[in-house]
């Protein structure tokens, strides 16, 4: 008989009533969107990986006050990036987004050579990669998260320490920016 | 969907993000998976403090007492300079006495406000209509907040109604875990008696503190 898959609820639960085990598993599920998370708003690796390392501490610390019920998601993303906002460098360069090494997006051995179309395609997303890099911190910070890590806009509030409701009206702001930078109409 | 946000998607399987490092192992070791060794571990901590002289308190990395965890920075983060006190909902004293089991130093036993917050009590007291302290009791053990200070701050070890206690003589940062953002603090008495930790905040703590 196949063994049932353990929700995230359940996992919740018993690393509430202090199973390690079950908290490895949180961290496993959650760890590359709380690292991004952390480096979008850090804007280092080495911060970044600092701020989730004792982000992780924390939560496991503080799991007691965790609302039982309650997504555990966007909970733990506020006290990464809590944990990221407090070591954004002042001074210092921001690191950038960069694309993946061209070879590393070829089509596999075997595979037909990309058509223009796509050649054309990754023209555009240079252009897109320079101009969200022409944005403001605020603005690219939450571009990052609505759009290029996925967050929902409870999750972004929460890691940004925004209200949902500025989440909304920023977002919308700031993709009007990035049409501008792209020289598109809004 | 707009086609740019459609793009934006598209583009975060072409950025070249950071490799995650591995954290599970890290997260876990050390930390205590019961009430029961967390309990231990503070007092066991606590009692490491205790046996450290103000110097050694000085020139201490970490230091945990009683649910705060007081780190040394070199450059305090930008916060908030002026930020709005998050106390929680009012109550009133005959409510927060079932809350918590505290006892008040005789300067502070007659607060202007009391408020209570994911089972911590503020007090408050005013000078003038404006704040001149604030006094949180929450119980001990549990991970409750951290504080940075910068690495010239000299920690001192005090005796607060004759019970252990560590005093941050200058402006910090405190982050309270579950309660809004990191926010500039005044100087800051901490001390533990009866399970309970107590953080006065305040220009004069140690005075008001005081069994005068």
């Amino acid at each position: 008989m196949s063994r049932p898959l353990t929700s995230e609820a359940d996992l919740v639960e018993r690393a509430r009533g202090g199973d390690g085990a079950a908290y490895d598993e949180l961290v496993r599920a959650h760890q590359d969107i709380a690292f991004r998370t952390a480096w979008l708003v850090s804007g280092s690796a080495a911060d970044a990986e600092d701020a989730a390392q004792e982000a992780f501490v924390k939560a496991w610390r503080a799991l007691g006050r965790f609302r039982q019920g309650a997504p555990f998601r966007p909970w733990l993303l506020a006290i990464v990036a809590n944990e990221a906002r407090n070591r954004r460098r002042s001074a210092g360069r921001r690191e950038a987004l960069v694309l993946r090494a061209a070879a590393e997006r070829r089509p596999p051995d075997g595979a037909a050579s990309p058509p223009e179309a796509a050649v054309l395609r990754a023209e555009r997303r240079d252009v897109l990669l320079a101009a969200l890099e022409r944005l403001s911190d605020d603005d690219r910070a939450i571009l990052g998260c609505r759009h290029l890590l996925g967050l929902g806009e409870e999750e972004t509030a929460a890691a940004l320490g925004l209200r949902r409701g500025t989440v909304k009206s920023r977002t919308s702001r700031a993709l009007d920016r990035l049409r501008a930078e792209l020289g598109e109409a809004p | 969907m707009s086609d740019l946000v459609r793009e934006l998607e598209l583009l975060s399987a072409e950025v070249d993000w950071p490799a995650t490092p591995a954290f599970a192992p890290r997260a876990t070791k050390g930390t205590v998976p019961s009430v029961a060794r967390r309990r231990r571990l503070v007092v066991a901590i606590v009692l490491g403090v205790l046996a450290l002289g103000a110097g050694a308190l000085a020139a201490t990395g970490v230091i945990h007492f009683g649910g705060a965890t007081i780190k040394r920075v070199d450059t305090l983060p930008p916060v908030d300079r002026a930020p709005r006190l998050a106390l929680g909902t009012p109550i009133r004293a005959v409510e927060a006495r079932r809350i918590l089991a505290y006892r008040l130093p005789p300067r502070l036993s007659d607060p202007d406000a009391i408020y209570t917050r994911d089972g911590s009590l503020n007090f408050l007291y005013l000078e003038h209509g404006r704040p001149r302290a604030v006094l949180t009791v929450f119980r001990e053990g549990s991970a409750f907040l951290d504080k940075l200070v910068h690495t010239t701050t000299k920690i001192r070890r005090v005796r607060v109604q004759g019970a252990p206690g560590l005093y941050v003589p200058d402006v910090h940062v405190v982050d309270f875990l579950y309660g809004g953002d990191p926010r500039l603090s005044q100087p800051t008495l901490l001390w533990t008696k009866g399970g309970l930790t107590y953080r006065l905040e305040a220009k004069d703590a140690l005075g008001l503190a005081s069994s005068g």
